[in-house]
């Protein structure tokens, strides 16, 4: 099956409020080319190995075309419902603030990412 | 019929002469053409054909969509007869293909044979250049291997960038906002039959412009002074550039037993290989692209192929501004330093 727009999403948890801000989903779509980013542990960085784009765990760039350009990974909204985290994914691009880039009719397309990142309550 | 006839017949209907026709190909051609290295320009040409032949037989087998595209290619390399053969020699052809127009480009540059009148030929040899790193880029975006993934995202990415048309630029050339079903079939159509019939139109102005003009002549000192100064292009010419293109035969045979083309890994959308590379005919723009910002490396490199299609004209400028004859040499010198050094980089590490 093709995979049309198919997405990859980082998510990664980083306090214990039982809140959504205790999570983060950034996309994995380097903001310079294209190319898909990595986590290096070793580094604590996402990491693109087209062009070298370097960024922090909070998707911000520290190094590299996107660093010289001000480009971030995208961050996608969260929301968590009956303790389970849902990621805002619109079908459409985000900019580098997470803001749609497409008309505000578009339909929501959350989905649901998945009970093992349940918790927090 | 007896053959006399037929060929009474023939000219009754195309009254076409073979001295006319000797006449028409009897180009003088100058003495330094004797040289090697001034037949770069055929040679080319000749690789050109061999892509038409290869590309032809590698058509009748290749499925350009995304489900189908890698297993075809891969059927191609390792179980159809002599497809690991013919798919190696166009590989190898496309690479020296662009090897020797560099080259040729090179050698008409540093010889000044851009200079009056010869710049609008320049300019098309410059149109050349360009169609023929579009076929090679289009051609290994077919062969959906992770590379031919990833080349061709960057690749929209980068037209994206270009002001005013970029967007709508990466929507014909993906077919789409991003890479979908309809891309492969797309790069199949422009690999194999918009961009040869571009660079053979090209090339037919690019030849006619040469016998309208004659081939810029050069004296070396080793020449006798009062010998003759041309010799025919047919056949002597023609048996020099025959010669050239079995021996490059030879070559390319080697390199496809030798060196022979394999399978990459298929392409995955969702993940980016550790080491990823363009071919090497892009090494440069690939390194240019992880030295400066997004827009700082797409405009420079327009400001850098805008400066090499008007350079008969910036270089008459030059010459006549600093009134150093040799300007354009030093330049070129330096360029081709920046250009192997770049390559090079890309070519040694990782990342």
């Amino acid at each position: 099956m093709w995979l049309r727009a198919a997405k990859k999403i980082a998510v990664a948890r980083r306090g214990s409020s039982g809140t959504a801000s205790d999570f983060i989903a950034l996309s994995s779509t380097c903001p310079h080319l294209g190319c898909q980013v990595h986590w290096e542990a070793s580094h604590s960085r996402f990491f693109c190995p087209c062009h070298n784009g370097a960024f922090n765990p909070e998707g911000k760039a520290i190094a590299g075309p996107p660093a010289e350009a001000g480009q971030s990974l995208s961050a996608y909204p969260l929301k968590i419902e009956g303790g389970v985290l849902f990621i805002e994914a619109p079908l459409e691009r985000l900019d580098n603030q997470g803001r749609s880039l497409a008309p505000p009719e578009m339909p929501y397309a959350g989905i649901k990412s998945g009970r093992f990142l349940q918790g927090g309550r | 019929m007896p053959f006399f006839s037929l060929k009474a017949w023939v000219q009754e209907r195309l009254p076409v002469s073979g001295e006319q026709l000797r006449e028409l190909t009897n180009e003088p051609v100058p003495n330094h053409m004797k040289r090697w290295w001034f037949c770069l320009g055929g040679t080319p040409a000749y690789l050109f054909l061999v892509q038409i032949a290869t590309g032809i037989m590698l058509a009748m087998y290749y499925q350009p969509a995304p489900e189908t595209a890698y297993e075809s290619v891969r059927y191609i390399t390792e179980e159809l007869t002599f497809g690991w053969y013919v798919r190696g020699i166009h590989k190898w052809a496309a690479t020296l293909m662009i090897a020797a127009v560099i080259l040729h480009q090179m050698r008409v540059y540093f010889t000044g044979a851009y200079r009056k009148p010869r710049e609008i030929n320049w300019m098309v040899g410059m149109c050349l250049l360009i169609a023929t790193l579009l076929t090679g880029f289009t051609g290994y975006s077919l062969v959906y291997e992770q590379l031919s993934f990833w080349g061709a995202t960057v690749g929209a990415n980068i037209s994206e960038s270009v002001p005013v048309i970029g967007v709508f630029l990466k929507k014909i050339m993906l077919a789409g906002d991003t890479y979908n079903e309809h891309t492969l079939p797309r790069f199949f159509v422009l690999h194999a039959a918009v961009l040869p019939v571009i660079l053979v139109l090209l090339v037919a102005v690019h030849i006619a412009i040469i016998r309208v003009q004659g081939v810029s002549e050069l004296k070396f000192e080793d020449e006798p002074p009062k010998g003759p100064e041309h010799f025919n292009f047919f056949p002597d010419h023609l048996m020099t550039e025959l010669a050239l293109g079995l021996v490059l035969m030879i070559i390319l045979s080697a390199l496809a037993t030798i060196l022979p083309v394999e399978m990459g890994p298929k392409a995955d959308p969702l993940v980016t290989p550790e080491v990823i590379k363009p071919e090497w005919f892009f090494y440069v723009m690939f390194r240019w692209l992880k030295l400066f910002s997004r827009t700082a490396a797409i405009l420079s490199t327009g400001f850098i192929v805008f400066t090499m299609f008007a350079w008969p004209f910036i270089d008459d400028w030059l010459r006549r501004k600093t009134r150093i004859p040799e300007i354009s040499v030093w330049i070129g010198i330096l360029g081709v330093f920046l250009m192997t050094g770049l390559t090079v980089w890309e070519a040694v590490v990782a990342h």
